[in-house]
């Protein structure tokens, strides 16, 4: 079983460094001490060519950082590479035993116009003209209509981030916002505003990952992969049976509990591009039975005091959403967490966390669980 | 949209069947549809108008998005991935 034995993170937000200054930042001081040590690097990134206009991206950062004999790779699954570049690596941690992986996107060179047009891409091209952002609206929309849903409870998820993302001095945003202000910011898609979305960020992450049998050689706090759970869906988002649910995340989740023998967390850390999302995925992943989401957002279950605490770090909500960097993100959250080291944002008592990195619109799902013990 | 002799219908263009794994899939433009829901989409991607209305509509029993610059309810007629009131174009 592999562990988590070292982590870094970078501020996420609009950075003046490059993509190559990112991925050094939140892996410095992991190269600093482990060079010698690692085995592979996995760069997980999706854009690139697109924000950049560099290719071979994980050559170029092994060499900036001087690991340029280290062997590497990259990891392309849209906004879920981070979770398949570590499903990866748990993988592969038998034969390389020591896998540095980096996480970085840099996208504050191109205007929203043009990061919509980029990610849309991933949509068949009868749905491109809808954006993922919209995507999610219909969504909103739907899932109000079926469970009775009220629209505030929706807007309460960004209230609720936001406030989490004030308390994680790496998060993009870093301010509380009201209901209110949350439901007088700009409609983006109908129903849903800009506060409800993630940010356009900049930023990188990234883990060292050891098998369990050496990691207490790095550090005495070890944080174990405990289960890992991947799970597809159609591309075609609308020949999809149910527009109100993600099935790929159920059976991601349900495969990565089985693995683990957990059968509940102490926290998690969603993929909520847009707030709609953490509501759908929360019943997903077995907090809430299905169109019972909204009700345990209204009823502050969700908050971090609450009993099922989601997005502490602020979610790509309010933390933001470096495609490539923020499934990692998500593991460096949940490794601070487990370690009792994540400050004003401590999930009290957080000794299981769950993980949900997604690609597309629940294209591809990659659900980790993690944990203070193998 | 795709059809395939063993009765599928698709939104978007496949190189097999999904039911029954047959190659010859024939492509088809939907002439009309009914309305399942309309939003507006006021940021979208670069190359495209800055606002329109989005539409999901069913066709043969698939669903399928569509454009449309005002809001649009009922059976539609599509013309070119557009959603056009009946009696328009």
């Amino acid at each position: 079983m592999p562990a988590v034995v070292a982590a870094g993170l970078t501020k996420f937000g609009k950075r003046k460094e490059g993509v190559l200054e990112l991925a050094a930042e939140a892996s410095l001081d992991i190269v600093s001490k482990f060079a010698h040590e690692i085995d592979l690097v996995i760069v997980s990134n999706s854009y690139s060519g697109e924000f950049n206009g560099t290719s071979g991206l994980n050559n170029l950062v092994t060499t900036y950082l001087s690991m340029d004999n280290v062997p590497s790779f990259r990891v392309d699954n849209t906004s879920g590479s981070g979770g398949t570049a570590i499903a990866v690596a748990n993988f592969m941690v038998r034969r390389f035993k020591r896998i540095l992986i980096i996480g970085v996107e840099k996208m504050s060179e191109r205007n929203t116009r043009q990061v919509t047009k980029v990610i849309s891409s991933l949509l068949p091209e009868g749905e491109r003209a809808a954006s993922l952002p919209s995507l999610a609206a219909l969504m909103a929309k739907l899932y109000m209509k079926k469970y009775e849903a009220s629209r505030e409870s929706i807007a309460q998820v960004a209230v609720k981030n936001h406030f989490n993302g004030a308390l994680n001095p790496f998060a993009h945003i870093q301010k509380r916002v009201s209901l209110e202000e949350v439901l007088s910011s700009p409609v983006i898609a109908e129903p849903l505003r800009l506060y409800e979305y993630t940010p356009i960020s900049d930023g990188a992450a990234s883990l060292l990952i050891v098998d369990d049998q050496e990691a207490e050689s790095f550090t005495d706090k070890p944080v174990y992969i405990k289960g890992v759970g991947m799970s597809s869906d159609t591309s075609y988002v609308t020949e999809r049976q149910e527009l109100t649910a993600i099935p790929s995340v159920r059976e991601a989740t349900a495969i990565a509990k089985r693995e683990a023998k957990v059968d509940r967390v102490d926290f998690a850390e969603l993929h909520d591009m847009a707030t709609i999302l953490e509501i759908v995925q929360s019943e997903e992943i077995g907090f809430f039975k299905r169109g019972e989401g909204w009700r345990g957002v209204m009823e502050g279950i969700t908050e971090l005091g609450g009993e099922k605490p989601i997005n502490p770090s602020g979610g790509l909500n309010s933390k933001g959403h470096p495609i490539g960097a923020s499934g990692v993100a998500q593991v460096v959250e949940a490794f601070l967490q487990i370690r009792g080291e994540a400050g004003q944002r401590q999930v009290k008592g957080a000794r299981t966390g769950l993980t949900l990195s997604m690609a597309g619109f629940g294209n591809c799902s990659t659900v980790l669980i993690l944990g203070d013990e193998p | 949209m795709i059809s395939c002799s063993c009765g599928f219908i698709g939104s978007e263009r496949r190189a097999l069947c999904p039911r029954c794994g047959s190659r010859d899939l024939k492509e088809f433009d939907p002439e009309s549809g009914v309305v399942v829901e309309t939003w507006k989409l006021n940021v979208t991607p670069e190359g495209l108008e800055e606002s329109y209305y989005l539409v999901l509509a069913e066709v043969k029993g698939v669903k399928i998005i569509l454009t449309s610059t005002e809001p649009v309810q009922g059976e539609v007629i599509i013309q070119g991935g557009k959603a056009l009131k009946r009696g328009v174009g």
